[in-house]
């Protein structure tokens, strides 16, 4: 029979739990220390690798002001401490925004022990073109024009009768005519043209009489009908600066592109008295469209031509179009395709718009046309009689190809 | 009436000598453990430190104006200081590389001294010239 009352010995068994116990408890400490060590050079790498990524980030936005059209991906060392491969995108991002994303790698993208990815969103805001009217052809302004800006071509400038050439703001610089043609008669002025002190006009016609000048040097014809102002007239002009401009269509069409917008794959025809909302989107015509008159555009956008054929215009407004309550309406025209018999933009009577008209062979605006902005011109512009062209920022934004003139950050996160 | 009948023989020599092997060995295991423990985790507390140390500055060269970071002519060691804490001497060194005109790399390295053992740390990044 067991003795069950005999309890000698438990105090060893006691002992041996009590001992097993805190040695467990004493190893669990240790590994824990060690593993939050471990844990520690895990975060400090990881941290290494955020700077990394943040350096992409950087590289990105240095590119991106170099070259607008810079997507990547691309991946670059980062002296010895790692290296990062950064992409960018233009989806689904405002005109001008720049989404960058950036991975930093610890020590190389091959074969990385730590990892951090960071997103940025930029604002690469593009200059507004440094001219109030600028053609690569020609431009042909009739009577009564008044243009508050600076006139480029590299084609010729015809100016009709009471033309006044003033800068885009009191005090602003502006003002001057520019042409960088190599005909006879670069500027030709048919009538009175009233300039403001201290402005000029360069032409790099030929200084040959024999091509129809009314002196030796004809790049600029009857100069006798410079109303005020007295210009520095300057032709056979050599200096390089006059005209920056190679190409004059600067709109960043692919960025354009990914823009928020709305497609219209047949040629539209808005009737009179329609109102239009442009809804803070582009809208993508890809054969053309036409608005009647009276039409009044509400919100803000960007309407854009990309294509089409057999009508006379790509881009046509009508009589009458304006914004709320007769004001301007913010729209940005963009013609950059097509095929078209007259002009890709027609801008008829009675127009008042804030934006950029951009058209890739000709732009025509007719009478009462009020603009505040920037006409420019792959081909031609022409210009009738009441047209004000005042130089200045779009409603909308465009993405443009250019020098930019700011970036700000708008966001940076980590994924 | 039944008698338990206990052993009343002590441990013999050899008993107590296993014994004490055993538990030297594990002592010796334990103490092992805890001192490797104790050196790495001081020694973590060093880089964690060091990398504290780069990594203020790395903050402090963001938010300057792009001229103001590093010395144009001259891509090498732009400022050394040094700091203690935790009774170590952590020396800093900022070198910043020109890359471009408008892209500059900063590396930032931590030196310091740990049981006769020169150990080093470096971050790097870039920063661009923003318009």
């Amino acid at each position: 029979m067991l003795n069950i009352k005999d309890e000698k010995g438990i105090a060893l068994v006691l002992a041996l739990i009590l001992l097993v116990v805190l040695s467990v408890l004493a190893v669990a400490m240790v590994f824990l220390s060690r593993y939050e060590t471990k844990f520690s050079v895990k975060e400090r790498l990881s941290d290494s690798a955020l700077y990394i990524a943040d350096g992409g980030v950087e590289y990105a936005i240095n590119e991106l002001q170099k070259d607008i059209s810079y997507r990547g991906p691309e991946t670059n060392s980062v002296g010895n401490a790692g290296q990062f491969t950064v992409s960018v995108s233009t989806q689904e991002q405002p005109a001008n925004h720049y989404a960058i994303t950036s991975t930093g790698y610890v020590p190389d993208a091959t074969n990385p022990q730590e990892t951090r990815t960071v997103t940025c969103v930029v604002n690469i805001v593009q200059g507004t073109p440094p001219f109030a009217v600028g053609a690569k052809e020609g431009i042909t302004v009739a009577s009564n024009i008044t243009v508050r800006g600076d006139l480029r071509s590299d084609g010729q400038i015809v100016l009709g009768s009471n033309v006044f050439i003033e800068p885009s703001e009191p005090g602003a610089s502006d003002g001057s005519i520019y042409t960088s043609t190599g005909m006879a008669k670069g500027v030709y002025i048919t009538g009175n043209l009233y300039m403001q002190p201290g402005r000029e006009i360069r032409s790099r016609g030929p200084t040959n009489a024999s091509q129809g000048g009314d002196t030796p040097a004809t790049g600029i014809y009857q100069e006798s009908k410079i109303k005020s102002g007295n210009p520095l007239i300057v032709e056979g002009d050599t200096s390089g600066d006059t005209n920056p401009i190679g190409s004059y269509n600067s709109v960043d069409l692919g960025a354009l592109d990914n823009m928020d917008k709305v497609v219209y794959d047949e040629f539209k025809d808005y009737t009179s008295n329609e109102t239009f909302n442009l809804d803070g989107k582009v809208h993508k015509f890809t054969q053309g469209v036409r608005f009647s008159s009276n039409i009044t555009f509400e919100g803000e956008g960007t309407i854009w031509v990309s294509g089409g054929s057999g009508r006379n215009y790509g881009l046509e407004l009508c009589s009458n179009v304006f914004g709320p309550d007769g004001g301007y309406a913010s729209v940005n025209l963009i013609c950059s395709g097509g095929t078209w018999n007259e002009a890709d933009i027609k801008i008829n009577s009675n127009v008042k718009i804030n934006g950029l008209i951009s058209g890739q062979t000709e732009v025509d605006a007719n009478s009462n046309v009020q603009i505040n902005g920037v006409i420019e011109s792959g081909g031609t512009i022409n210009v009738n009689s009441n047209v004000t062209i005042q130089w200045g920022e779009f409603g909308f934004q465009v993405p443009m190809t250019g020098s930019p003139t700011a970036t700000i950050v708008r966001s940076w996160q980590e994924l | 009436m039944i008698m338990i009948k206990f052993n009343n023989k002590g441990f013999t020599y050899i008993e107590l000598a296993i014994a004490l092997a055993i538990i030297a060995f594990i002592v010796l295991a334990f103490s092992q453990l805890f001192l490797s423990t104790t050196v790495s985790v001081k020694s973590m507390e060093f880089q964690t430190l060091a990398y504290n140390y780069a990594g203020d500055k790395m903050e402090e060269i963001r938010n300057e104006p792009f001229a103001a970071i590093g010395n144009p002519w001259h891509p090498a060691i732009w400022e050394t200081e040094s700091q203690v804490q935790s009774g170590t001497t952590f020396t800093r060194n900022v070198r910043i590389d020109r890359l471009e005109d408008s892209l500059k790399r900063v590396d930032i390295e931590v030196v310091w001294t740990e049981g006769g053992e020169n150990k080093n740390i470096e971050i790097s990044s870039l920063i661009a010239d923003k318009w």
